[in-house]
């Protein structure tokens, strides 16, 4: 596919050469006001932009705070010079394809769905991390730091709609119980006045910990600035300084949309700090900035390692043999996130992925669901790598103002190697969350038959952690003639497809008459050589009676390895699911908004819309209680 | 041909031109995208993201106008107190809500510009189903006309993160390789540098050497 030419011709003739890029701003330091007392960095980090990561994904960064101007660093081997080849025009997307995502439920002229005050105040979670009110998006510099676990994300003070964004902040000892604290940082500088945007932390070798963010200024131009604590004695982190002396680099001719959302820094073999910003790939040398094509743009880049062999997770800047590094990146158009596990050779900066076949369309996902702008960091009291995800709404913007609040955090989860399949990691919500466990009831091999529904008595079901194991008919799985029909979640019928050997699972926020459900299920399918495959779904067809909420099936395959039951974990919190296949290796979040099946008119059940396995499940279920998320 | 141009002021008017009608027949109501667009003298050497603008404002303008509206009809017309308290709910949501969320992301971030459009036009067909059952809509006329300016610029601010569907790229190449992979390698580049953000989607991971 080629592409037309951008207009602006400047940047095409430039771009074998040095482009001098003027820093927006002199090194000249700025006035503060009195209160405020800029101090001076003795230790530097140098940021330094390096060509080729990847070949293609990521630049590097390093940056030198303080007004000294240092060498940077080498120049990249030879840049590319060819040339565009000449674009041709997309297709003309039709009126029809032009609904925006947040109206998928809603058809022309159809009519948004009456909501009531009941329905959706029984929308708001009980022990996900979410605001008071308003609009959230994504995590923001989450880290440990002086015995307590910070977590700063997108917030708009004014509104359940993006807008005004601010780094709201909030802090907790075991990252289920939070107090929410003041703002951190507001859009009051020209380079952040259009929004303080995305960014991440990095503690420094002498325990300082700085911010990297992403302003969006005055001109609507995306520079990246800095902030550090204004007390750093203070372990809760209260007020930051935005650092006016930096040198903002937004190199002209290039899309000013570009620069986005650096991630956390690490330490390179030679002590040099290396940050990466999801854009193409720039080399800064003494104060210019090159452009080198053949690179790509990415939201929410994350880059960080895991052990090959240990239980814990690694800190950034760890590297060696037993050491795998994944890649992770946001694309903007199906707002997903991918990673890739591979190998980073901190000496020449290069990581090269495990799997070299081109594998059309293989990308793996942490998520399945609806989970965006994720972002990882190490946390070193407990030696573990924690991921955050930001989970969108999936009902209408207008329900959101009605309901004056929009997004939710996932429970966050530790991701470490999956030994036993050598080529995913395992994402799993972190053990304190099972602190609010209650209640526990056990249901021990609950037969259900082809074509069956068994109800489970757990009493409320709006807050609940389930473990539950699947035994599917060994004589089934052996008689059934395989066939060549493919299956895929997303394309299929969901639940109400029958096959020989699934779909069963369990129906979680169903009402007694089974007219709203939300099936978390498997479907086995079997291919003419006696090959199994696992599918892991989460229907949400059926799962509301409302015209404008997502009903979309969601999931993948997942790996089963011989000897493996199959086994699932289902967190319920009102109006978010998180479902956890095989210990962590497929996850799905996802997002319900039922309008009969709340409160006390929800039921859970066991079911198997199979046509010839018999299944037996067994389960473990505990009600949860609320996290009390204080203000 | 739907074209994307920078911010450089040395455009031709008839280029101009060309834009705005490209721009407006990917939208549902051309006519009154190019009306509303050739009524604004800052229309002329506009990108997308400019012309999106222009329509945004001309949704907060509508709203405006329909607020006004409501107001008087709050006092002539009290019986119909309910359905005109929904319609200033709304319209009020989109004025405070909507339109800022569309002016602040429409360069850098434009799927919240379309996110706040497309909602404006379901707030401007709300405010006319609430008189259903109850009276015949006084505001007909102009939540109509909300709408439609809504839809329009949902659709504009869409064209703003145009991404080609159906794009596959390799991530991760060695720019030496030449043939096939060179090429898709330039279309990722300049997909993601004409068109921005992670619009080349179907992510593929390729080893080199």
């Amino acid at each position: 596919m080629a592409f037309r030419e951008p207009c602006d011709n400047t940047f095409s003739n430039n771009i074998n050469n040095a482009i001098p890029y003027a820093p927006l701003l002199d090194s000249t330091v700025v006035a503060e006001p009195p209160q405020r007392r800029r101090r001076r960095r003795s230790s530097s980090v140098v940021l330094l932009l390096m060509t080729g990561l990847l070949g293609v994904a990521l630049i590097f960064a390093v940056v030198r705070f303080g007004i000294r101007h240092n060498e940077i660093g080498s120049r990249s081997s030879s840049l590319e010079t060819r040339r565009p080849a000449e674009m041709i025009v997309p297709a003309d997307r039709g009126v029809a394809e032009g609904v925006s995502l947040k109206t998928f439920g809603r058809l022309r002229g159809a009519r948004a769905y009456s909501w009531t005050n009941n329905m959706l105040a029984w929308q708001r979670t009980a022990f996900h991390f979410q605001p008071r009110k308003n609009w959230m998006n994504d995590p923001n510099g989450p880290v440990y730091y002086k015995g307590w676990y910070h977590f700063f994300y997108q917030y708009n003070p004014f509104g359940a709609v993006w807008g005004n964004i601010a780094w709201g902040h909030a802090v907790s000892r075991d990252l289920i119980h939070w107090r929410h604290l003041p703002i951190a940082m507001v859009p009051d500088h020209w380079y952040d006045i259009n929004g303080v945007w995305t960014g991440s932390a990095t503690i420094l070798k002498d325990g300082q910990l700085v911010m990297l963010y992403t302003g969006s200024t005055n001109e609507s131009v995306q520079v990246q600035n800095l902030a550090y604590p204004a007390d750093p004695s203070d372990p809760l982190l209260v007020d930051w300084i935005k650092y006016p002396a930096t040198r903002y680099w937004s190199p002209h001719g290039v899309g000013p949309k570009d620069f986005r959302d650096p991630t956390t820094a690490w330490l390179t073999p030679q002590g040099k700090w290396r940050f990466t910003i999801g854009s193409k790939t720039f080399e800064l040398l003494d104060g210019v900035l090159h452009a080198v094509p053949g690179t790509g743009m990415w939201e929410c880049v994350d880059f960080y390692p895991v052990s090959r062999v240990m239980e814990n997770g690694l800190d950034t800047s760890d590297n060696g043999p037993g050491v795998k590094h994944a890649v992770k990146t946001s694309l903007d158009d199906d707002r997903n996130d991918y990673y890739a596990l591979g190998t980073y050779d901190g000496t020449t900066g290069k990581w090269t992925p495990d799997n070299p076949n081109i594998d059309v369309g293989i990308g793996l996902r942490y998520d399945y669901g609806i989970f965006y702008a994720s972002k990882t960091f190490y946390d070193q009291e407990k030696k573990r790598r924690v991921l955050w995800g930001w989970i969108k709404e999936t009902d209408s913007e207008a329900a959101d103002i009605q309901k004056g609040w929009a997004s939710l955090q996932a429970i966050p989860r530790t991701i470490v190697f999956d030994k036993k399949t050598g080529s995913n990691v395992l994402l799993w919500p972190v053990e304190e969350v099972e602190r609010l466990r209650v209640n526990r009831k056990v249901f021990h091999k609950v037969e259900a038959k082809p074509g069956s529904v068994v109800s489970l008595d757990v009493g409320s079901t709006s807050q609940l952690d389930i473990m539950a194991e699947f035994e599917v008919d060994q004589e089934a799985l052996s008689r059934i003639n395989g066939t060549n029909t493919t299956y895929s979640c997303t394309t299929s019928n969901g639940a109400a497809q029958r096959g020989a050997l699934g779909p069963f699972g369990i129906l979680v926020h169903t009402d007694n008459d089974l007219t709203e459900q939300t099936p978390i299920y498997f479907y086995i399918s079997k291919d003419s050589l006696g090959n199994l495959k696992t599918f892991f779904c989460a229907d949400h067809s059926r799962s509301s009676e409302a015209t404008d909420v997502n009903k979309a099936i969601y999931g993948s395959i997942v790996p089963v390895l011989k000897g493996e039951k199959l086994s699932v974990r289902i967190l319920v919190d009102h109006s978010i699911v998180e479902s956890f296949a095989q210990g962590g290796r497929t996850c799905i979040t996802s997002r319900i908004y039922p309008t009969k099946a709340i409160n006390e008119d929800a039921k859970i059940f066991v079911f198997n819309n199979a046509t010839d396995a018999t299944i037996t499940a067994s389960l473990k279920i505990w009600q949860m209680s609320s996290a009390y998320i204080h203000t | 041909m739907f074209s994307i141009l920078g911010t450089d002021a040395k455009i031709s008017v008839e280029k101009d031109e060309n834009l705005i009608e490209t721009t407006c027949k990917n939208t549902p109501h051309y006519q009154l995208c190019i009306n509303t667009l050739r009524a604004d003298k800052g229309s002329s050497g506009a990108d997308v993201a400019g012309l999106g603008l222009i329509m945004v404002e001309a949704v907060k303008a509508k709203s405006k106008e329909a607020l006004s509206a409501i107001k008087k009809l709050q006092k002539s017309q009290p019986k119909l107190a309910t359905p005109l308290q929904q319609c200033r709910d709304m319209y009020k949501a989109v004025v405070s809500g909507d339109v800022p969320e569309a002016e602040q992301s429409i360069r850098g971030n434009p799927k919240f510009a379309e996110n706040g459009m497309a909602d404006a036009a379901v707030e401007a067909d709300d405010c006319e189903a609430a008189f259903q059952g109850v009276a015949k809509s006084p505001l007909t006329a102009v939540n109509t006309a909300a709408r439609e300016l809504a839809e329009v610029a949902r659709d504009l601010t869409w064209g703003v993160s145009f991404c080609p569907k159906s794009s596959i790229f390799p991530i991760s190449m060695d720019v030496g390789d030449g043939g096939a992979l060179e090429d898709r390698v330039s279309d990722l580049w300049w997909c993601v540098l004409v068109l921005g953000c992670g619009c080349c989607s179907r992510v593929v991971f390729v080893g080199v050497g």
